[in-house]
């Protein structure tokens, strides 16, 4: 395995992930649009959410970062009509609560893809923390760099914080078995 | 006015579930982990239908499951799974331990409801 492929797969992730950020917040009326990290921290974010995964080949933690006024707009529309205050601390609560659960459906949506290309991803339950300026401490793996999404409401920042085995290829199972998608109902 | 539970470890979630089904004139419970929706299962008369993650704290959903399929007071009781997971070895292992369906998050209030109403005949 050379380390063309390595970038491969963090090229392939890099795109998993934005695309499922962006179809995760779709679903909730929120449009973002990818745009070149400004740095390396987020200057804005005050809420994050954070979930920890494994595999055989692939571990590490998502976090999702962003301002108070993104994650109340991101809320689901039976909810969202409660207006939300940055001067009541159990906003705040409520905010991180819907923060740790963006995590756990991004994080979802990013492993039934991997699914679909031969990773099997264990996920922990999410977490999630607010503060006055979020500051991300240094990736584990240091290709990880952090994908960035411009919202009026401010940035969404998201880590795909991942230490990768240098053997693994992504590519499509051989029986052809997917994951039930996004939204989908089975009844038995 | 069949009495559903919902069972997840994120209160937004719960909230919006409790929003979509009461406004479809169910009345909702609600727990917050696999212990809690024991706990309160224990508890509850008449539950139509439970409704519960997968990935929580102390229990999780599955487990819940089998424990509920374990016990003779509870071996019927009808639940549909409501989680992020979409692997076929989870879908189908719920599937074996008698669970009545599988949704995918994010949570599409229409077909929730459209789920509801078909497995409790509401």
């Amino acid at each position: 395995m050379t380390e063309a492929t390595t970038t491969d797969v963090r090229t392939t992730l890099d795109d998993v992930v934005s695309k499922a950020t962006i179809a995760l917040f779709e679903g909730a009326g929120v449009t973002l649009a990818k745009m070149q990290a400004p740095g390396s921290q987020p200057t804005r974010a005050t809420i994050a959410g954070l979930v920890g995964f494994t595999s055989d080949a692939m571990r590490g933690t998502l976090m999702i970062a962003s301002t108070f006024a993104v994650f109340a707009e991101a809320r689901p529309a039976e909810v969202r009509g409660e207006v939300l205050s940055e001067q009541v601390a159990r906003d705040w609560l409520y905010l991180r609560d819907w923060a740790a659960e963006l995590a756990n459906q991004l994080v979802g949506r990013v492993k039934n893809k991997l699914f679909g290309l031969g990773v099997n991803l264990r996920i922990a339950t999410p977490t999630a923390l607010s503060g006055g300026a979020l500051a991300v401490a240094t990736p584990k793996s240091n290709r990880t760099k952090p994908l960035v999404f411009s919202h009026p409401a401010g940035e969404v920042w998201v880590w795909w914080d991942a230490i990768i085995d240098p053997d693994l290829e992504l590519r499509p199972r051989e029986d052809d078995s997917q994951a039930v998608g996004e939204g989908d109902v089975l009844l038995f | 006015m069949p009495k559903i539970m919902i069972v997840d470890d994120s209160m937004t979630v719960r909230q919006q579930v409790a929003a979509a089904l009461s406004g479809a004139g169910f009345q909702v419970v609600e727990a917050v982990d696999g212990e809690d929706g024991l706990a309160q299962i224990a508890r509850e008369k008449d539950l139509a239908l439970v409704i519960c993650d997968v990935n929580m704290p102390r229990l999780n959903g599955l487990d819940m499951l089998d424990k509920l399929r374990a016990s003779d007071a509870t071996a019927t009781l009808p639940v549909l799974m409501l989680t992020t997971e979409g692997q076929p070895e989870y879908v189908m292992r719920a599937k074996a331990l008698g669970a009545k369906g599988w949704m995918v998050k994010p949570v599409k209030p229409e077909l929730l409801v459209s789920a509801v109403r078909k497995l409790t005949g509401g």
